[in-house]
């Protein structure tokens, strides 16, 4: 031991050159996407910025917990009451929605607010890539919550029922309608958010902004609905931001709603929406001179 | 290392930059002029953050427009505004900043711990930047900008707001970056003493033009003109110069004769002897970068030093780097 002491030496390693490889913007679209999820998530970020993204996810998980702890310690405190896949949809609606307002704020108000878009558009990168790894960060972490908890209530389903092929079998539809809907809602939601976060450097204003926009979207569609009454009024509830997916999850899972408007024509809107959303983002940022 | 031709950028009623010509050699170039001269601008064209309106920019041989990204990755750039997210860690960010220049997720962070253990914030790496003073964000900067090792550096204005202190700190940094990693640097500065003490070569902008370039001592030393001081009147001496058809100065007892070669000394020699006037100092005009710099900013008819220091400046930036921009 006294010998590698005696031995030892502190070396000035100094700068040392890189010659190794410099790897796309393949890796860097990856890059910014991770630090998208870690960054809405509060990870390497101090604890009040982890409180409310995890709360909402966990609550995103609870009715599928919930019911599958009940299924297997209390059978019988359900009997054959199940709630179905497109009604935890549709209470966790909120969830999803609040989420997105959250998040894609905190993801692109701040870069912009800060001037930290400078030092990203140096790099390597497009402002495509930028604006689309923030999105995709989003979008896999409302995946991650209107997705994995229903695949996971499937599956334990599955085994819980008396066979379970049996059950793989009869229920392969609810299966691809689960994948459906989770997805729609996951871009639909993050697409609004998204955009709205895109107008203001301001993460409140975001976020009030957006949650007001559906909140008022549903208000004034439900008064057009009530007190304005021709042949094919009902459609003015396509007005409605918040009602869309749960149309459109429900028309999946073949589960009436009122008003009785064409599910395909709601995805449609949905699918035209997204569309409108994602191209203001681009405008927005193709116009930033930083 | 850096070449632009013609190159010009106009924001509706501004023209930004006109007409640059550039060859900027490796080593650190100081990017001289006022506020609104055109350099962060300049920076931005050479960057492809900006499409110019007319001419083009080539950085180590890369197009900056047309070769944007291949040439970003081996450019680093310390932009004059803070532009720094305040609640990251910045061993985070600098790793973060390496990563989206292609640097493997392993490498990035060696290099970002590394890195910032070169700018003096070893120490502080995990603690987030909002709480850092203005010396230590300004590290981190430069920080982001080396950490994938650039072969070109561009620093806007990278002592603004620093104590002096912390100024003389980020200039001895920047020297070890040009003159012991061998990094080129393009250093954009409104202070003269700043660019005067790290830079070898200077570029001069003013209202978007490039008033002079080349060598930083070349342009302050090679002037086209003598000073010589009299005891007594330098009126008669200066007129029995100009009888022998040399353009002369007077500026108090000094006179700036013109030089075009060793004969202007015999020429004074013969004049002093002809007027009877007592010399107590002849010597070649040596030009502080202040001269060239006040010369380069004003169009005004020739005045005293100030035009000496004009017409220096034209022969030695033509002389120098690429010649002067008509």
């Amino acid at each position: 031991m006294s010998e590698q002491v005696a031995g030892a030496r502190i070396i000035d390693r100094g700068y040392q050159h890189y010659d190794g490889a410099r790897l796309g913007l393949t890796h860097a679209t990856r890059v910014m996407t991770w630090a998208a999820i870690k960054r809405a998530l509060g990870i390497r970020r101090p604890f009040r910025h982890k409180i409310l993204p995890w709360l909402l996810l966990l609550v995103s998980f609870g009715p599928a917990a919930f019911l599958l702890a009940f299924r297997v310690f209390v059978p019988a405190a359900l009997g054959n009451n199940l709630p179905s896949y497109d009604s935890i949809y549709n209470r966790l609606t909120a969830v999803y929605l609040l989420f997105a307002g959250l998040a894609a704020p905190d993801l692109l108000c701040a870069d912009r607010r800060e001037r930290v878009l400078s030092l990203y558009f140096a790099a390597p990168i497009t402002r495509l890539r930028y604006v689309a790894s923030q999105y995709a960060g989003l979008v896999c972490l409302l995946l991650l919550m209107t997705l994995v908890p229903m695949l996971v209530l499937f599956a334990g389903n599955a085994l819980l029922a008396n066979s379970a092929w049996d059950y793989l079998r009869q229920h392969t539809d609810d299966l691809w309608h689960i994948m459906l809907s989770g997805a729609l809602t996951a871009v639909y939601f993050s697409a609004l958010a998204v955009a709205v976060a895109s107008f203001t450097d301001r993460r409140a204003y975001a976020t009030g902004t957006y949650v007001g926009l559906l909140l008022v979207s549903g208000v004034v569609s439900a008064i057009l609905v009530r007190i304005v009454h021709f042949s094919g009024s009902e459609w003015l509830a396509l007005i409605n931001l918040v009602f869309l997916p749960v149309r459109v999850i429900r028309g999946l899972f073949d589960v009436p709603a009122e008003p009785a408007l064409n599910p395909w024509a709601c995805a449609g809107v949905m699918l035209g929406l997204i569309a409108v959303s994602l191209s203001l983002l681009v405008w927005r940022y193709a116009r930033i001179r930083d | 290392m850096v070449q632009t031709t013609d190159l010009s950028k106009r924001f509706e009623r501004v023209q930004a930059l006109d007409g640059a010509t550039l060859s900027v050699p490796p080593g650190c170039t100081g990017l001289l002029g006022p506020n609104g001269a055109g350099k962060s601008t300049l920076i931005k064209l050479l960057l492809g953050l900006l499409t110019p309106d007319r001419g083009e920019a080539r950085v180590e041989g890369f197009d900056s427009t047309r070769q944007a990204l291949a040439m970003r990755a081996i450019v680093g750039y310390m932009p004059e505004h803070e532009s720094l997210p305040s609640d990251w860690m910045a061993q985070d960010f600098v790793r973060y900043m390496a990563e989206l220049h292609g640097l493997p997720s392993r490498v990035a962070i060696q290099r970002a711990s590394d890195t910032l253990f070169h700018v003096g914030l070893g120490e502080e790496r995990y603690r987030a930047i909002g709480g850092f003073s203005t010396g230590m964000k300004q590290r981190v900067k430069l920080a982001q900008a080396l950490v994938h090792d650039p072969r070109v550096m561009f620093l806007d204005e990278p002592t603004n707001g620093l104590d002096p202190a912390g100024r003389d700190e980020m200039l001895v940094l920047i020297d070890r970056i040009a003159h012991e990693m061998g990094i080129n640097v393009i250093l954009s500065s409104h202070l003269l003493a700043d660019v005067e003490r790290v830079a070898d070569h200077v570029v001069i902008l003013s209202t978007g033009r490039v008033v002079a370039q080349g060598a930083l001592r070349a342009l302050m030393t090679a002037t086209p003109a003598v000073t010589v001081r009299t005891q007594d009147g330098a009126l008669p001496l200066a007129e029995a110069l100009r009888r022998r058809g040399y353009t002369v100065q007077i500026e108090g007892q000094e006179l700036h004769v013109e030089y075009e070669s060793d004969d202007v000394y015999d020429a004074i020699r013969d004049a002093a002897v002809e007027t009877d006037a007592a010399l107590v100092h002849l010597k070649r005009r040596v030009l502080t970068l202040e001269d060239i710099y006040l010369a380069g900013q004003d169009d005004s008819p020739p005045n005293g030093a100030r035009d000496g220091a004009g017409r220096a400046v034209a022969a030695a930036g033509a002389s120098g780097a690429g010649g002067q921009e008509p």
